[in-house]
């Protein structure tokens, strides 16, 4: 294994190892300053930024949403949105998510695929709008 | 949930406890039923909008159930089935948009 030693100006190294394998990999740094990874200080340890899952857990919020209303995910990770209607048949659905269309369905005669699901942004908006058909909400769940 | 709408009549919630509140500008506050309201109107005015077939699509029996009264038709010489379809077909005639 072959690596490369950086020796502090006081003292310590850091040293950047290629892995025991076989293959050419690349590691690209990117083109401006900044501090890529650390775990104190300035910075973020890649293990802490936000994002979809991480420290998530799946949370009923049926009892405090509603049919084309708007909502905002202030959270400062994106969320994953599910929401499951009483009667899929005969009704169809929208999610819009910061003002665009995110997940469109039909009114159809089956019974199934016609729950919207979709990920909110951190920041973003979202609404679940009933186009069509009498169904209610009967589990509204979102990861976040 | 507070519940607010807009000056086009779009509904908007927020947390209770006051941290979104800087996400309200001039909305006004509404109670939910007034919200249920504006939502039921404006659903009503999608329907009447949806051309035949949809309003026919959404009338249709679950496929499940329709076999169903397909399957009993046929053994029973009754015409549940045709009786289905032909009532969603006349509530909304062909061209009628």
């Amino acid at each position: 294994m072959s690596s490369v030693v950086l020796t502090g100006n006081t003292s310590g190294a850091i040293t950047v190892a290629a892995p025991a394998v076989a293959g050419t990999n690349t590691l690209t740094l990117p083109a401006s300053t900044g501090t890529l990874l650390t775990t104190a200080g300035s910075g973020a340890s890649l293990t802490s930024i936000d994002r979809i899952g991480l420290g998530q857990t799946y949370t009923d919020v049926t009892a405090s949403r509603a049919f084309a209303t708007t909502y905002t995910n202030s959270t400062s990770a994106p969320i994953f949105v599910s929401m499951q209607p009483g009667t899929q048949v005969g009704s169809s659905f929208e999610l819009t998510v910061a003002g665009n269309l995110a997940w469109v369905s039909n009114a159809t005669a089956s019974d199934t695929g016609n729950n919207p699901v979709g990920i909110v942004p951190a920041g973003a908006t979202y609404l679940i709008t009933k186009t069509a058909g009498t169904a209610t909400i009967v589990s509204w769940r979102e990861l976040r | 949930m507070k519940t607010y709408k807009d000056s086009n009549n779009n509904i908007y919630a927020y947390e209770e406890d006051g941290s979104q509140d800087h996400l309200i500008g001039d909305k006004v506050e509404i109670t939910q039923e007034e919200a249920n309201l504006i939502i039921e109107a404006k659903q009503e005015k999608r329907y009447a909008a949806l051309g035949y077939a949809e309003k026919r699509t959404m009338e249709y029996k679950p496929i499940a159930e329709q076999l169903d009264m397909q399957y009993h038709d046929v053994q029973d010489g009754t015409e549940t089935w045709l009786d289905h379809v032909r009532s969603v077909k006349e509530s909304h005639p062909k061209g009628d948009e």
